[in-house]
Protein backbone atom coordinates (compact mmCIF):
# COMPACT_ATOMS: atom_id res chain seq x y z
CA UNK A 1 0.00 0.00 0.00
CA UNK A 2 1.57 3.29 -0.58
CA UNK A 3 1.68 5.75 2.03
CA UNK A 4 -0.81 8.35 1.90
CA UNK A 5 -0.63 11.67 2.88
CA UNK A 6 -3.72 13.33 4.71
CA UNK A 7 -3.30 16.76 2.96
CA UNK A 8 -2.90 14.97 -0.45
CA UNK A 9 -6.61 14.03 -0.09
CA UNK A 10 -7.86 16.75 1.60
CA UNK A 11 -6.60 19.17 -0.94
CA UNK A 12 -8.75 22.36 0.12
CA UNK A 13 -7.80 22.34 3.43
CA UNK A 14 -3.72 22.04 1.98
CA UNK A 15 -4.17 24.96 0.27
CA UNK A 16 -5.46 26.88 3.28
CA UNK A 17 -2.39 25.77 5.16
CA UNK A 18 -0.15 26.28 2.91
CA UNK A 19 -1.30 29.72 2.00
CA UNK A 20 0.10 33.20 3.08
CA UNK A 21 -1.30 33.72 6.31
CA UNK A 22 -3.41 36.90 5.24
CA UNK A 23 -4.82 34.88 2.58
CA UNK A 24 -5.91 31.98 4.16
CA UNK A 25 -7.63 34.33 6.61
CA UNK A 26 -9.56 36.30 3.76
CA UNK A 27 -10.41 32.62 2.44
CA UNK A 28 -12.32 31.63 5.90
CA UNK A 29 -13.68 35.06 6.07
CA UNK A 30 -15.52 34.88 2.77
CA UNK A 31 -16.59 30.84 3.39
CA UNK A 32 -18.32 32.53 6.99
CA UNK A 33 -19.73 36.00 4.84
CA UNK A 34 -21.08 33.67 1.76
CA UNK A 35 -22.72 31.34 4.94
CA UNK A 36 -23.79 34.47 6.51
CA UNK A 37 -25.29 35.31 3.21
CA UNK A 38 -27.25 32.50 2.37
CA UNK A 39 -28.68 32.25 6.25
CA UNK A 40 -29.79 35.87 5.45
CA UNK A 41 -31.34 35.06 2.03
CA UNK A 42 -33.18 32.11 3.78
CA UNK A 43 -34.47 34.72 6.36
CA UNK A 44 -35.29 36.99 4.01
CA UNK A 45 -33.34 39.70 5.61
CA UNK A 46 -31.40 40.49 2.08
CA UNK A 47 -32.46 39.70 -1.35
CA UNK A 48 -33.42 35.51 -1.31
CA UNK A 49 -33.12 35.46 -5.17
CA UNK A 50 -29.33 36.97 -5.51
CA UNK A 51 -27.62 36.41 -2.05
CA UNK A 52 -28.72 32.63 -1.89
CA UNK A 53 -26.37 31.83 -4.91
CA UNK A 54 -23.90 34.57 -4.30
CA UNK A 55 -23.19 33.52 -0.85
CA UNK A 56 -23.32 29.73 -1.89
CA UNK A 57 -20.82 30.96 -4.78
CA UNK A 58 -18.64 32.77 -2.19
CA UNK A 59 -18.31 30.08 -0.15
CA UNK A 60 -17.68 27.34 -2.09
CA UNK A 61 -15.19 28.88 -4.24
CA UNK A 62 -13.13 29.76 -1.25
CA UNK A 63 -13.47 26.47 -0.04
CA UNK A 64 -12.49 24.71 -3.24
CA UNK A 65 -8.84 25.59 -3.77
CA UNK A 66 -6.72 23.04 -5.18
CA UNK A 67 -2.98 22.86 -6.02
CA UNK A 68 -2.88 22.91 -9.97
CA UNK A 69 0.20 22.24 -10.49
CA UNK A 70 3.24 22.40 -7.91
CA UNK A 71 3.91 26.13 -8.04
CA UNK A 72 0.35 27.36 -9.32
CA UNK A 73 -3.04 27.00 -6.68
CA UNK A 74 -6.59 27.60 -8.57
CA UNK A 75 -10.00 25.88 -8.90
CA UNK A 76 -12.25 24.20 -11.05
CA UNK A 77 -15.14 26.92 -11.39
CA UNK A 78 -14.05 29.67 -13.23
CA UNK A 79 -10.75 31.90 -14.47
CA UNK A 80 -11.98 35.40 -15.00
CA UNK A 81 -8.31 36.59 -16.74
CA UNK A 82 -8.02 34.09 -19.39
CA UNK A 83 -8.55 35.63 -22.36
CA UNK A 84 -5.64 34.31 -24.64
CA UNK A 85 -7.55 32.22 -27.24
CA UNK A 86 -5.26 29.05 -26.29
CA UNK A 87 -5.69 29.85 -22.17
CA UNK A 88 -9.29 30.42 -22.79
CA UNK A 89 -10.35 27.24 -24.87
CA UNK A 90 -8.18 25.61 -21.70
CA UNK A 91 -10.36 26.92 -19.26
CA UNK A 92 -13.49 26.29 -21.45
CA UNK A 93 -12.80 22.44 -21.23
CA UNK A 94 -11.78 22.79 -17.74
CA UNK A 95 -13.96 25.08 -15.53
CA UNK A 96 -17.12 23.90 -15.48
CA UNK A 97 -18.49 27.97 -15.09
CA UNK A 98 -16.31 29.04 -17.52
CA UNK A 99 -18.82 28.92 -20.47
CA UNK A 100 -21.37 30.92 -18.96
CA UNK A 101 -18.84 33.24 -17.86
CA UNK A 102 -17.20 33.83 -21.03
CA UNK A 103 -19.93 33.95 -23.02
CA UNK A 104 -22.99 35.53 -21.05
CA UNK A 105 -21.12 37.43 -18.24
CA UNK A 106 -17.94 39.31 -19.31
CA UNK A 107 -19.74 40.16 -22.66
CA UNK A 108 -22.81 42.16 -20.13
CA UNK A 109 -25.39 39.23 -22.34
CA UNK A 110 -26.96 38.74 -18.81
CA UNK A 111 -27.34 42.26 -17.52
CA UNK A 112 -29.30 42.85 -21.01
CA UNK A 113 -31.23 39.48 -20.44
CA UNK A 114 -32.06 40.81 -16.60
CA UNK A 115 -33.43 43.96 -18.58
CA UNK A 116 -35.27 41.90 -20.76
CA UNK A 117 -37.33 40.52 -17.85
CA UNK A 118 -37.51 44.42 -16.23
CA UNK A 119 -39.02 45.26 -19.13
CA UNK A 120 -41.55 42.71 -19.30
CA UNK A 121 -42.15 42.82 -15.47
CA UNK A 122 -42.58 46.70 -16.11
CA UNK A 123 -45.93 48.89 -17.26
CA UNK A 124 -44.89 51.56 -18.87
CA UNK A 125 -48.50 52.86 -18.35
CA UNK A 126 -47.62 54.24 -15.30
CA UNK A 127 -45.35 56.32 -16.11
CA UNK A 128 -47.67 57.83 -18.69
CA UNK A 129 -49.94 58.72 -15.98
CA UNK A 130 -47.95 62.24 -15.32
CA UNK A 131 -44.92 61.88 -17.35
CA UNK A 132 -42.96 65.09 -16.80
CA UNK A 133 -43.89 64.74 -13.00
CA UNK A 134 -42.04 61.47 -12.86
CA UNK A 135 -39.30 62.51 -15.07
CA UNK A 136 -38.31 65.17 -12.21
CA UNK A 137 -38.24 63.20 -9.54
CA UNK A 138 -36.29 60.02 -11.60
CA UNK A 139 -33.71 63.02 -12.58
CA UNK A 140 -33.51 64.65 -8.85
CA UNK A 141 -33.28 61.08 -7.54
CA UNK A 142 -29.71 60.34 -9.77
CA UNK A 143 -28.01 62.95 -7.11
CA UNK A 144 -26.17 59.80 -6.10
CA UNK A 145 -25.25 58.90 -9.45
CA UNK A 146 -23.57 62.36 -10.48
CA UNK A 147 -22.37 63.20 -7.02
CA UNK A 148 -20.26 60.52 -5.69
CA UNK A 149 -18.36 60.87 -9.19
CA UNK A 150 -16.07 63.54 -8.32
CA UNK A 151 -16.04 62.67 -4.48
CA UNK A 152 -14.27 59.28 -6.14
CA UNK A 153 -12.33 61.26 -8.03
CA UNK A 154 -11.16 63.27 -4.93
CA UNK A 155 -10.89 59.89 -2.63
CA UNK A 156 -8.41 59.07 -5.68
CA UNK A 157 -10.29 56.57 -8.46
CA UNK A 158 -9.72 57.18 -12.38
CA UNK A 159 -12.37 58.84 -13.91
CA UNK A 160 -13.72 55.43 -15.50
CA UNK A 161 -13.65 53.82 -11.91
CA UNK A 162 -15.05 56.72 -10.26
CA UNK A 163 -18.22 56.84 -12.98
CA UNK A 164 -18.44 52.81 -12.32
CA UNK A 165 -18.59 53.09 -8.69
CA UNK A 166 -20.96 56.14 -9.09
CA UNK A 167 -23.60 54.17 -11.12
CA UNK A 168 -24.55 52.28 -7.78
CA UNK A 169 -26.51 55.47 -6.87
CA UNK A 170 -28.38 54.37 -10.05
CA UNK A 171 -29.62 51.45 -7.39
CA UNK A 172 -29.96 49.34 -10.82
CA UNK A 173 -27.55 46.24 -10.93
CA UNK A 174 -27.98 44.92 -14.02
CA UNK A 175 -26.87 48.94 -14.89
CA UNK A 176 -24.14 48.55 -12.59
CA UNK A 177 -22.63 45.57 -14.26
CA UNK A 178 -23.34 46.74 -17.36
CA UNK A 179 -21.23 49.82 -17.07
CA UNK A 180 -18.48 48.59 -14.92
CA UNK A 181 -18.02 46.01 -17.30
CA UNK A 182 -17.08 48.61 -20.18
CA UNK A 183 -15.63 51.60 -17.48
CA UNK A 184 -13.45 49.11 -15.26
CA UNK A 185 -13.22 45.53 -15.81
CA UNK A 186 -10.78 44.89 -12.57
CA UNK A 187 -12.83 46.27 -10.32
CA UNK A 188 -16.40 45.15 -11.86
CA UNK A 189 -16.89 42.20 -9.62
CA UNK A 190 -16.38 44.29 -6.12
CA UNK A 191 -18.59 47.19 -7.63
CA UNK A 192 -21.20 44.82 -8.91
CA UNK A 193 -21.01 42.91 -5.34
CA UNK A 194 -21.40 46.10 -3.24
CA UNK A 195 -24.28 47.30 -5.89
CA UNK A 196 -26.10 43.60 -4.98
CA UNK A 197 -25.07 44.10 -0.89
CA UNK A 198 -26.34 47.44 -0.68
CA UNK A 199 -29.74 47.66 -3.20
CA UNK A 200 -30.69 44.30 -0.36
CA UNK A 201 -30.12 46.72 1.88
CA UNK A 202 -32.17 49.60 0.69
CA UNK A 203 -35.30 48.18 1.11
CA UNK A 204 -34.53 48.41 4.80
CA UNK A 205 -32.78 51.37 5.22
CA UNK A 206 -35.09 53.58 3.05
CA UNK A 207 -38.50 53.88 4.83
CA UNK A 208 -36.13 55.29 7.84
CA UNK A 209 -34.95 57.70 4.96
CA UNK A 210 -38.13 58.73 4.22
CA UNK A 211 -39.71 59.00 7.69
CA UNK A 212 -36.91 60.91 8.80
CA UNK A 213 -37.28 63.43 5.47
CA UNK A 214 -41.26 63.30 4.80
CA UNK A 215 -43.61 64.10 8.05
CA UNK A 216 -46.59 61.78 8.74
CA UNK A 217 -49.00 64.56 7.53
CA UNK A 218 -47.75 64.54 4.16
CA UNK A 219 -46.73 60.82 3.83
CA UNK A 220 -50.61 60.33 4.45
CA UNK A 221 -51.43 62.66 1.66
CA UNK A 222 -54.25 61.28 -0.54
CA UNK A 223 -53.72 61.47 -4.11
CA UNK A 224 -56.65 61.35 -6.70
CA UNK A 225 -56.85 58.20 -8.39
CA UNK A 226 -59.77 59.41 -10.73
CA UNK A 227 -57.28 61.59 -12.49
CA UNK A 228 -55.45 58.22 -13.98
CA UNK A 229 -56.11 58.17 -17.68
CA UNK A 230 -56.72 54.77 -19.64
CA UNK A 231 -53.77 53.89 -21.83
CA UNK A 232 -54.19 52.04 -24.72
CA UNK A 233 -51.39 49.41 -25.83
CA UNK A 234 -50.55 50.91 -29.11
CA UNK A 235 -49.41 54.20 -27.14
CA UNK A 236 -47.35 52.14 -25.28
CA UNK A 237 -45.80 50.41 -27.62
CA UNK A 238 -45.40 53.25 -29.51
CA UNK A 239 -43.51 55.29 -27.13
CA UNK A 240 -41.31 52.10 -26.15
CA UNK A 241 -40.09 52.12 -29.83
CA UNK A 242 -39.60 55.97 -30.43
CA UNK A 243 -37.74 56.17 -27.10
CA UNK A 244 -35.60 53.09 -27.77
CA UNK A 245 -34.91 54.21 -31.12
CA UNK A 246 -33.93 57.87 -29.93
CA UNK A 247 -31.75 56.86 -26.83
CA UNK A 248 -30.17 53.71 -29.07
CA UNK A 249 -29.10 56.90 -31.60
CA UNK A 250 -27.98 59.18 -28.87
CA UNK A 251 -25.78 56.32 -27.02
CA UNK A 252 -24.84 53.35 -29.39
CA UNK A 253 -22.57 52.27 -26.70
CA UNK A 254 -25.76 51.42 -24.32
CA UNK A 255 -28.14 50.38 -27.03
CA UNK A 256 -28.27 47.12 -25.91
CA UNK A 257 -29.38 47.91 -22.34
CA UNK A 258 -32.36 50.12 -24.10
CA UNK A 259 -33.54 47.41 -26.28
CA UNK A 260 -33.35 44.61 -23.90
CA UNK A 261 -35.82 47.06 -21.66
CA UNK A 262 -38.14 48.43 -24.17
CA UNK A 263 -38.34 45.04 -26.25
CA UNK A 264 -39.29 43.77 -22.79
CA UNK A 265 -42.25 46.41 -22.67
CA UNK A 266 -43.60 45.62 -26.41
CA UNK A 267 -43.92 41.97 -25.73
CA UNK A 268 -45.87 42.49 -22.51
CA UNK A 269 -47.93 45.29 -24.44
CA UNK A 270 -47.99 42.85 -27.97
CA UNK A 271 -49.76 40.16 -25.24
CA UNK A 272 -47.87 37.08 -27.02
CA UNK A 273 -48.44 35.05 -23.78
CA UNK A 274 -45.72 32.24 -24.29
CA UNK A 275 -42.75 35.42 -24.87
CA UNK A 276 -43.89 37.23 -21.64
CA UNK A 277 -43.73 33.47 -19.44
CA UNK A 278 -40.78 32.51 -21.00
CA UNK A 279 -39.05 35.99 -20.12
CA UNK A 280 -40.51 37.26 -17.45
CA UNK A 281 -39.98 33.17 -15.94
CA UNK A 282 -36.96 31.23 -16.69
CA UNK A 283 -34.89 34.24 -18.83
CA UNK A 284 -35.16 36.58 -15.86
CA UNK A 285 -34.54 34.42 -12.98
CA UNK A 286 -32.31 31.95 -14.93
CA UNK A 287 -30.02 34.86 -15.37
CA UNK A 288 -30.93 36.26 -12.08
CA UNK A 289 -29.51 33.02 -10.53
CA UNK A 290 -26.36 32.58 -12.73
CA UNK A 291 -25.43 36.46 -11.97
CA UNK A 292 -25.73 35.68 -8.15
CA UNK A 293 -23.57 32.62 -8.91
CA UNK A 294 -21.24 33.91 -10.48
CA UNK A 295 -20.83 36.95 -8.78
CA UNK A 296 -20.30 34.53 -5.64
CA UNK A 297 -17.62 32.79 -7.40
CA UNK A 298 -15.63 35.73 -8.50
CA UNK A 299 -15.46 36.98 -5.11
CA UNK A 300 -12.31 35.39 -4.04
CA UNK A 301 -9.50 35.99 -1.13
CA UNK A 302 -7.63 38.24 -3.78
CA UNK A 303 -10.82 40.72 -4.56
CA UNK A 304 -11.48 41.78 -1.19
CA UNK A 305 -7.75 41.64 -0.54
CA UNK A 306 -7.78 45.06 -2.72
CA UNK A 307 -7.45 48.27 -1.30
CA UNK A 308 -10.01 49.81 -3.28
CA UNK A 309 -12.92 47.58 -2.06
CA UNK A 310 -13.18 49.39 1.50
CA UNK A 311 -13.27 52.41 -0.65
CA UNK A 312 -15.47 50.96 -3.31
CA UNK A 313 -17.82 50.13 -0.07
CA UNK A 314 -18.05 53.51 1.55
CA UNK A 315 -18.72 55.11 -1.95
CA UNK A 316 -21.20 52.83 -2.97
CA UNK A 317 -23.32 53.41 0.67
CA UNK A 318 -23.07 57.08 -0.36
CA UNK A 319 -24.20 57.08 -3.76
CA UNK A 320 -27.03 55.18 -2.48
CA UNK A 321 -28.04 57.71 0.31
CA UNK A 322 -27.50 60.21 -1.52
CA UNK A 323 -29.77 58.78 -4.34
CA UNK A 324 -32.34 58.54 -1.90
CA UNK A 325 -32.26 62.17 -0.35
CA UNK A 326 -32.02 63.51 -3.90
CA UNK A 327 -35.36 61.77 -4.67
CA UNK A 328 -37.31 62.48 -1.69
CA UNK A 329 -35.79 66.13 -2.53
CA UNK A 330 -37.45 66.00 -6.20
CA UNK A 331 -40.89 64.52 -4.62
CA UNK A 332 -40.98 67.72 -2.14
CA UNK A 333 -40.43 69.79 -5.58
CA UNK A 334 -43.14 68.00 -7.28
CA UNK A 335 -45.39 68.49 -4.38
CA UNK A 336 -44.75 72.18 -4.49
CA UNK A 337 -45.37 72.34 -8.56
CA UNK A 338 -48.46 70.34 -7.93
CA UNK A 339 -50.11 72.50 -5.37
CA UNK A 340 -49.18 70.30 -2.52
CA UNK A 341 -51.43 67.72 -4.07
CA UNK A 342 -48.30 65.18 -4.51
CA UNK A 343 -47.54 63.09 -2.01
CA UNK A 344 -43.56 63.66 -1.91
CA UNK A 345 -42.60 59.89 -0.28
CA UNK A 346 -43.16 58.85 -4.08
CA UNK A 347 -39.86 60.70 -4.43
CA UNK A 348 -37.92 57.44 -2.82
CA UNK A 349 -39.64 55.36 -6.35
CA UNK A 350 -37.45 57.87 -8.49
CA UNK A 351 -34.47 55.53 -7.17
CA UNK A 352 -34.83 53.02 -9.72
CA UNK A 353 -34.74 49.77 -7.72
CA UNK A 354 -38.05 48.53 -9.76
CA UNK A 355 -40.20 47.59 -8.32
CA UNK A 356 -38.80 47.65 -4.44
CA UNK A 357 -38.73 51.69 -4.16
CA UNK A 358 -41.88 52.02 -5.14
CA UNK A 359 -43.50 49.34 -2.59
CA UNK A 360 -41.56 51.06 -0.09
CA UNK A 361 -43.55 53.98 -0.97
CA UNK A 362 -46.63 52.54 -0.71
CA UNK A 363 -45.92 50.56 2.09
CA UNK A 364 -45.15 54.24 4.17
CA UNK A 365 -47.75 56.25 2.75
CA UNK A 366 -50.30 53.33 3.48
CA UNK A 367 -48.60 53.67 7.46
CA UNK A 368 -49.28 57.02 7.41
CA UNK A 369 -52.81 56.89 6.58
CA UNK A 370 -54.25 54.01 5.12
CA UNK A 371 -56.54 55.30 2.82
CA UNK A 372 -53.57 56.71 0.41
CA UNK A 373 -52.95 54.89 -2.50
CA UNK A 374 -49.57 56.22 -4.25
CA UNK A 375 -48.50 52.92 -6.05
CA UNK A 376 -49.26 53.72 -9.25
CA UNK A 377 -47.41 57.33 -9.44
CA UNK A 378 -44.60 55.44 -7.44
CA UNK A 379 -44.38 52.65 -10.25
CA UNK A 380 -44.07 55.58 -12.98
CA UNK A 381 -41.56 57.69 -11.19
CA UNK A 382 -39.70 53.65 -10.90
CA UNK A 383 -39.65 53.52 -14.59
CA UNK A 384 -38.21 56.37 -15.41
CA UNK A 385 -35.80 56.26 -13.09
CA UNK A 386 -35.08 52.86 -15.47
CA UNK A 387 -34.71 55.53 -18.41
CA UNK A 388 -32.73 58.18 -16.56
CA UNK A 389 -30.04 55.96 -14.83
CA UNK A 390 -29.85 54.42 -18.29
CA UNK A 391 -29.12 57.83 -19.85
CA UNK A 392 -26.57 58.73 -17.52
CA UNK A 393 -25.03 55.01 -18.04
CA UNK A 394 -24.88 55.87 -21.58
CA UNK A 395 -23.41 59.47 -21.65
CA UNK A 396 -20.71 58.15 -18.63
CA UNK A 397 -19.58 54.99 -21.12
CA UNK A 398 -19.33 57.41 -23.85
CA UNK A 399 -17.46 60.10 -22.57
CA UNK A 400 -15.22 57.82 -20.49
CA UNK A 401 -14.86 54.93 -22.22
CA UNK B 1 -7.10 69.46 -6.71
CA UNK B 2 -7.22 70.29 -10.58
CA UNK B 3 -9.07 66.81 -11.35
CA UNK B 4 -11.46 66.70 -8.72
CA UNK B 5 -12.53 70.35 -10.21
CA UNK B 6 -12.42 68.55 -14.13
CA UNK B 7 -14.76 66.45 -12.61
CA UNK B 8 -17.27 68.70 -10.73
CA UNK B 9 -17.16 70.12 -14.29
CA UNK B 10 -18.03 67.29 -15.75
CA UNK B 11 -20.43 66.30 -13.14
CA UNK B 12 -22.44 69.47 -13.89
CA UNK B 13 -22.35 68.64 -17.54
CA UNK B 14 -23.26 65.20 -17.35
CA UNK B 15 -26.35 65.96 -15.07
CA UNK B 16 -27.59 68.63 -17.42
CA UNK B 17 -27.34 66.61 -20.36
CA UNK B 18 -28.97 63.65 -18.52
CA UNK B 19 -31.68 65.47 -17.46
CA UNK B 20 -32.19 67.62 -20.74
CA UNK B 21 -32.49 64.16 -22.29
CA UNK B 22 -34.87 62.67 -19.63
CA UNK B 23 -37.51 65.96 -19.84
CA UNK B 24 -37.05 65.30 -23.69
CA UNK B 25 -38.14 61.57 -23.48
CA UNK B 26 -41.08 62.82 -20.38
CA UNK B 27 -42.00 65.68 -23.60
CA UNK B 28 -41.93 63.26 -26.21
CA UNK B 29 -44.79 60.74 -24.41
CA UNK B 30 -46.52 63.91 -23.29
CA UNK B 31 -47.24 65.06 -27.27
CA UNK B 32 -47.40 61.31 -27.99
CA UNK B 33 -50.36 60.95 -25.38
CA UNK B 34 -51.69 64.22 -26.64
CA UNK B 35 -51.83 63.19 -29.61
CA UNK B 36 -53.59 59.94 -29.38
CA UNK B 37 -56.09 61.85 -27.24
CA UNK B 38 -56.93 64.30 -29.74
CA UNK B 39 -57.68 60.97 -32.63
CA UNK B 40 -59.76 59.54 -30.32
CA UNK B 41 -61.93 62.91 -29.62
CA UNK B 42 -61.69 63.12 -33.07
CA UNK B 43 -63.08 59.55 -34.19
CA UNK B 44 -65.73 59.90 -31.25
CA UNK B 45 -67.06 63.05 -32.73
CA UNK B 46 -66.96 61.78 -36.33
CA UNK B 47 -68.89 58.89 -35.39
CA UNK B 48 -71.62 60.74 -33.71
CA UNK B 49 -71.97 62.98 -36.52
CA UNK B 50 -72.28 59.99 -38.89
CA UNK B 51 -74.98 58.34 -36.19
CA UNK B 52 -77.05 61.41 -35.97
CA UNK B 53 -77.98 61.89 -40.42
CA UNK B 54 -78.42 57.99 -40.17
CA UNK B 55 -81.07 58.63 -37.28
CA UNK B 56 -82.75 61.36 -39.06
CA UNK B 57 -82.65 59.16 -42.04
CA UNK B 58 -84.29 56.81 -40.12
CA UNK B 59 -87.07 58.44 -38.57
CA UNK B 60 -87.69 60.55 -42.35
CA UNK B 61 -88.10 56.49 -43.28
CA UNK B 62 -90.38 55.79 -40.64
CA UNK B 63 -92.67 58.59 -41.12
CA UNK B 64 -93.10 58.03 -44.86
CA UNK B 65 -94.18 55.24 -44.43
CA UNK B 66 -97.14 55.85 -41.95
CA UNK B 67 -97.63 58.32 -44.24
CA UNK B 68 -97.94 55.99 -47.27
CA UNK B 69 -100.13 53.20 -44.99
Amino acid sequence: MPEIEFLQIFQGLATLLAAEPVIALARVALICLGIAFVYLGVKGTLEPLIMIPMGFGMSSVNAGVLALSATKTGTLFLDPIASDPAQLMDALQINFLQPIYTFSFSNGLIAVLIFFGIGVLSDIGYMLISPMRCMIIAIFAELGTVLTFPIAVALGLPLNEAAAIAMVGSADAPMVLYTSLLLARDLFVPITIVAYLYLSLAYAGYPYLVRLMVPKRLRGLVMETKSIPNISKGEKITFAVITSTLLSFLFPVASPLFMGFFLGIIIRESGVKPFIEFIGGPVLYGATFFLGLLLGVLFEASTILDPKVILLLILGITALLLSGIGGIIGGYVVYWMSGKTFNPVIGIAGVSCLPTTAKVAQKEARAANKFAIILPWAMGASVSGVITSAIIAGIYVSLLR
Amino acid sequence: MEAVWGAVKLMFFIYGLAAVLSLIVAWILKILFAAVQAQKARAVARNAAMVAPAAEDAEGDKTASQGSA
